[in-house]
């Protein structure tokens, strides 16, 4: 799979990444790291210990790194989850908001897996 | 892709003046530092912090070279918004610039970063054009305001120096006047060295620092400048002063006091501070019982207080016109029995602890002595009037004199030497006063082999005033200022150089680079491409204005243009190569050839008798006549020159040396040289003379 088709399936827009970051190799280079990286890993536990400070920031860190690397679905449930979880409480509507992150990054994480 | 090419090659621009800028970036997030590093590339040297804690450690050791920090706001352990409150605090938000970068889009985080200094903000999703073009912009408006503020630190020091020269030049000819030789200022700065030294051992470094030590030390030389308004006879007088005499005597505390206060330096310069203090309370004493205000104990400046202790010792074991000198035992032996005063105990024990010392220093010191005769005394007073007018007029002085202030000046700059410009040469100053030529070129110092292509010292003593320039050699770079001086009526050039150390200058910004750059550009600025000649802008820039010049000459080649139009401009610029080399062998390295323009050449003689010119034009003449390209055998050259014998400023020697030329031209003689009556401005004097 090349890193369009990776794009549609993850629900992100390839060309305005490539516009903004110039290089095709520093995209994959990212977008595998973002695979490697421990900040979903976080917000889930944080979740899981009723840490919402904690997850807010794993959830604004997840967020910002979706942005650049232009996950577009990731960054919309990313973000709802973020302002919901701002106040530093439990959010109402807690558990629909995670799991379309979790359904969000399982997707993106498996496109990813799929590259080269 | 056409937008990265352009953005990289600008960076290259950039890189040419300056090493690898060094970028802070600031976030928790390891992926987001990463990708920002990797948008800058390899044009900047990446430091990376994982929040406000560890930035700010950073920060610490790289405040100097740091260009720029990329900054997110939301971070634990001090967050962006916290370290800009801290930078502001340590004032670093005024060296380095601050680049936001965070997905905190809410208007109030964003006023709330420009507020404390942020420079710029750069939001998500990042975009590596974006990215790169506002570092850069942010690096080089901040690099242009670094630099200004780099200047005014200079200015400030240079004048500081000022200031301490013009206060040491003022304490001598107190000095002199006061008939006691320089012996005794020298004497005064040393034992309230030592003095001071002894008491911080006693009371402890953190209650009195070395740098006070030697402020409070240089000050000490001007404890007596009041004296410069005691009249002579009451100064100089040999037995005792009378009552009234001696009130009139006392009053130079208050009158050194106020010389100080109308000094044209701003009073907060702490030298000044100090050296006020010591001029007006150097004779209170510790009960009261001094003069001019009867302070008592510790509200006399400690300044003061030693200074008094100092003169007081001084005094006793030196010869004055009323008194012969102690001996080392006696002086303590008056001091401690209260003969001259009460002094501070704790001082009184310093002096008694370093005994031996003091002695040894004060001889080991006197390397220089001079005859000090009322005749003297007199004699630089009237040097005194001379200086007092100098703001207008230049520095005369004597061959004493000039010792003893090069000696001095020798202790705040790095280099202090008389040149006489005219001959390049050095000029040393014996310990009898006299002046003569040393075997150094002046130029030997620069390593060089020749004259400064910027000569200031030529340029002062010619124009009798003063001009400062900044000199590049092998990788430093050195400040020099050149003084138009009089030593015993012979003109000089007094040379002050101080090497600029690589953080008053360029901050830590990669000097070597500044310096290359610098170097080339001056010698682009002015040398002749094609000849080697010096340019049309040098003449206008540098030799133009020179009064002085001992002769000049203009020269062009004959029926140039011919050999242009028949064999071509390559034969032609070769022509040119030629003519100039051997112009440039027939006359001496002091000599300046100028091309202004065409296949016109001129020359400027520095000190040359009227038949070496005649001698050296004639040279230029056959050598011409001898070049020879062996591709065109059949190629002969003459060249036409006016030259003129001076003294006269070089514009006006261009003018007759032209005129002189196209008589040559006319007549075809070749060669027309003529002598300047006296020294008037010689227009018709040039048509007069035509017969010599």
């Amino acid at each position: 799979m090349d890193l369009k088709e990776c794009y549609v399936k993850l629900g992100g827009n390839y060309d305005e990444v490539l516009a903004r970051l110039y290089s095709e190799d520093m995209i994959r280079r990212f977008l595998i790291k973002f695979l490697n990286d421990g900040t979903y890993d976080l917000l889930t536990e944080q979740l899981l210990l009723e840490n919402y400070l904690e997850a807010f920031r794993a959830a604004h860190t997840l967020k910002g790194v979706c942005e650049n690397l232009g996950l577009s679905d990731l960054c919309k449930s990313s973000s709802m989850l973020t302002e919901a979880l701002r106040a530093g409480e439990r959010p109402e509507n807690l558990a629909v908001l995670k799991a379309q992150v979790c359904a969000d990054y399982e997707r993106a994480a498996s496109a990813i897996q799929m590259l080269s | 892709m056409r937008k990265s090419n352009i953005k990289i090659h600008w960076s290259d621009d950039m890189l040419k003046v300056r090493p690898k800028l060094r970028v802070l970036i600031v976030d928790d997030f390891e992926l987001n530092r990463e990708m920002l590093g990797s948008m800058l590339g390899d044009e900047y040297e990446i430091l990376e912090a994982e929040n406000g804690v560890q930035a700010v450690e950073i920060m610490r050791e790289h405040v100097s070279n740091l260009s720029l920090i990329l900054l997110d706001v939301q971070m634990p352990q001090m967050d962006g918004l916290e370290l800009l409150k801290h930078m502001g605090r340590l004032h670093w938000i005024d060296v380095i610039p601050v680049i936001m970068i965070s997905s905190e889009t809410a208007p109030q985080f964003i006023e709330r970063a420009y507020d404390l200094g942020a420079t710029d903000y750069i939001a998500r999703p990042y975009n590596t054009m974006i990215v790169r073009r506002r570092v850069a912009n942010v690096i080089l408006s901040f690099a242009r305001q670094r630099q200004l503020m780099e200047i005014i630190t200079q200015q400030i020091s240079k004048k500081e120096k000022d200031n301490r020269l013009m206060l040491s030049i003022l304490s001598h000819i107190v000095e002199f006047r006061n008939g006691e030789s320089g012996l005794h200022v020298i004497h005064i700065n040393i034992i309230t060295d030592l003095l001071l030294r002894q008491y911080m051992l006693k009371i402890g470094s953190n209650k009195i620092t070395s740098e006070d030590i030697s402020l409070i030390s240089m000050a000490s030389a001007l404890h007596d400048i009041g004296k410069i308004a005691i009249p002579e006879e009451i100064l100089n007088k040999p037995g005792r002063l009378s009552v009234g005499e001696y009130q009139i005597m006392q009053g130079h505390c208050m009158a050194g006091a106020n010389i100080l206060m109308d000094l044209p330096i701003d009073r907060n310069e702490p030298l000044l501070k100090t050296a006020y203090e010591i001029c007006r309370w150097h004779h209170e004493r510790y009960d009261g019982s001094g003069y001019p205000d009867g302070l008592k104990g510790d509200t006399i400046p400690l300044s003061a207080q030693v200074v008094a202790l100092a003169d007081v010792y001084d005094a006793l074991t030196s010869e004055r016109c009323y008194k012969s000198a102690y001996s080392h035992d006696t002086a303590m032996k008056m001091i401690f029995d209260g003969q001259c005063g009460v002094f501070h105990p704790l001082l009184l024990e310093c002096l008694r602890d370093m005994g031996d010392t003091l002695q040894r220093e004060l001889t080991a010191k006197d390397t220089f002595d001079f005859e000090n005769t009322i005749n003297e005394t007199s004699y630089i007073t009237e040097q005194l009037q001379h200086y007092e007018k100098k703001r207008t007029d230049h520095c005369s002085m004597s061959g004493p004199e000039a010792r003893i202030l090069l000696q001095y000046l020798n202790k705040v700059f790095d280099v202090v030497r008389l040149v006489d410009a005219t001959k390049n040469c050095q000029v040393n100053i014996d310990e009898a006063g006299n002046h003569q030529d040393s075997e150094y070129r002046c130029y030997d110092m620069w390593s060089k082999e020749d004259r400064c292509e910027n000569c200031i010292s030529a340029k002062c003593m010619s124009s009798k005033g003063s001009l400062t320039k900044l000199k590049f050699v092998d990788e430093c770079i050195y400040h020099v200022r050149a003084t138009y001086v009089e030593v015993d009526g012979l003109p000089y050039s007094l040379e002050l150089v101080d090497k600029i150390t690589e953080e008053t200058l360029l901050g830590g910004h990669g000097k070597e680079d500044v310096v290359k750059y610098i170097t080339a550009h001056n010698h682009r600025l002015y040398v002749d491409i094609l000849t080697g000649c010096y340019n049309r802008r040098y003449y206008e820039e540098q030799l133009r204005d020179m009064f002085h010049i001992s002769a000049a000459a203009m020269l062009d080649l004959d029926h140039f243009k011919a050999v242009n139009d028949t064999y071509g401009h390559l034969v032609g610029d070769m022509t040119l190569k030629q003519a100039a080399i051997a112009i440039k062998n027939s006359v001496r390295k002091t000599d300046d050839v100028v091309r202004l323009g065409g296949d016109e050449f001129f020359i400027v003689f520095r000190e040359i008798p009227f038949h070496m010119l005649q001698k050296k034009l004639e040279a230029i003449r056959a050598c011409v006549e001898n070049i020879v390209f062996s591709d065109y055998p059949q190629l002969h050259f003459t060249i036409s020159i006016g030259g003129v014998y001076g003294p006269g400023k070089t514009s006006d020697l261009l003018n007759i040396a032209d005129k002189l030329l196209y008589q040559a031209k006319r007549e075809q003689v070749g060669l027309r040289v003529e002598r300047l009556a006296g020294n008037s401005l010689m227009k018709e004097k040039g048509e007069e003379n035509e017969a010599t």
